[in-house]
């Protein structure tokens, strides 16, 4: 088969980034978390920059997907990248996502995720946690 | 022969559920597909198109591989058809929103051409209640895109061939096919006009 310029890809990976079918849709979501720019991200998962379109392209493992961790190291060993810094964003991701009923790549989600984890609590919500559970 | 043996690999990889292979799909066809279209399609009025065409095509493809029968032709030969498709359905929408609904109505351009704003107006509503009329009339998409070219006029075969992606039978087969569709198509608009 034959060697392709990774960059012609540039317009399928704009689009893997918004299908969550793709692994660019978690990345994309977990940079977006970082605030950090693609090359950033790669440097984060010791991605070599002319693999890292192959990177967003590959399918992406189902978190309770009793597989998951042998998708990734299937994913890591082809790109080649950091295995478990890869296994650690997916999951990071599939946390966040699962706090939310949006998409997680869109702008605002994640500091309406992170708002909800450390908003502070009112003192009516810290009196009603502490009473003491009826009791039938 | 090397790429269809490789090609038929790959195939068997995306029905396995590989992780990787989106990625090795992707890289081997979306330079042909794109290369593949810009010849059909040359002019950098279609450069958006042919992204979005070929794109379609592999997305699709990955999330569906079931739909490619390794019998009827290589996976190299189905993912250009399906891009080719989705370019050609792409480019007749674009034209016929650019030839009847014309997008925003110009009012500015109707006053220097003395034309009525209300009528076009009201003429672009009923473009819009019989597009949606058919849409009731025809719930499965290609049914609806079939009836949308005969409206328009559309007489070569080869466009409904494409649309109906029966490309790969032979012309005699692809004509009484795209004849049968027609036929039935015209029938159902005739008896809904008949109707109304």
């Amino acid at each position: 088969m034959t060697t392709h310029d990774p960059h012609a890809l540039a317009p399928l990976v704009a689009r893997a980034r918004r299908d969550p079918a793709f692994l660019g849709y978690a990345l994309s979501a977990f940079a977006q978390r970082q605030a950090w720019s693609d090359d950033q991200l790669a440097a984060h998962f010791r991605c070599p920059s002319h693999r890292f379109n192959h990177l967003m392209l590959c399918r992406c493992p189902e978190h309770n997907d009793p597989q998951f961790a042998m998708y990734v190291k299937e994913i890591a060993d082809y790109i080649p990248c950091d295995e478990m810094e890869l296994l650690l964003a997916l999951r990071e991701i599939s946390i966040v996502s699962a706090w939310s009923t949006e998409p997680v790549h869109q702008d605002g989600l994640f500091l309406a995720a992170r708002d909800r984890l450390e908003e502070p609590q009112t003192k009516e919500q810290d009196e009603e946690e502490d009473k003491p559970e009826d009791k039938a | 022969m090397a790429d269809h043996a490789a090609w038929e690999a790959l195939h068997q990889r995306v029905l396995s559920k590989g992780h990787s292979v989106w990625a090795e799909v992707s890289e081997e066809f979306f330079p042909i597909l794109v290369q593949d279209l810009s010849y059909k399609f040359p002019g950098s009025e279609y450069a958006d198109l042919i992204d979005q065409a070929a794109s379609d095509a592999l997305m699709n493809y990955l999330k569906k591989p079931q739909a490619f029968d390794p019998q009827k032709s290589n996976l190299c030969t189905y993912l250009c058809m399906s891009a080719d498709g989705d370019l050609r359905n792409a480019r007749a929408k674009q034209q016929r929103r650019e030839k009847n609904v014309g997008g925003e109505v110009d009012f500015s351009q109707m006053a220097g051409n003395g034309v009525r704003a209300e009528e076009e107006v009201e003429a672009k509503w009923q473009r819009e209640v019989i597009a949606q009329k058919l849409r009731q009339l025809f719930p499965q998409t290609q049914d609806l895109q079939i009836a949308e070219l005969i409206i328009e006029g559309e007489k070569a075969t080869e466009t409904y061939a494409q649309l109906m992606q029966i490309t790969h039978l032979p012309k005699e087969e692809q004509q009484k096919q795209v004849h049968q569709a027609k036929d039935r198509i015209k029938k159902k608009l005739q008896r809904q006009w008949d109707h109304l």
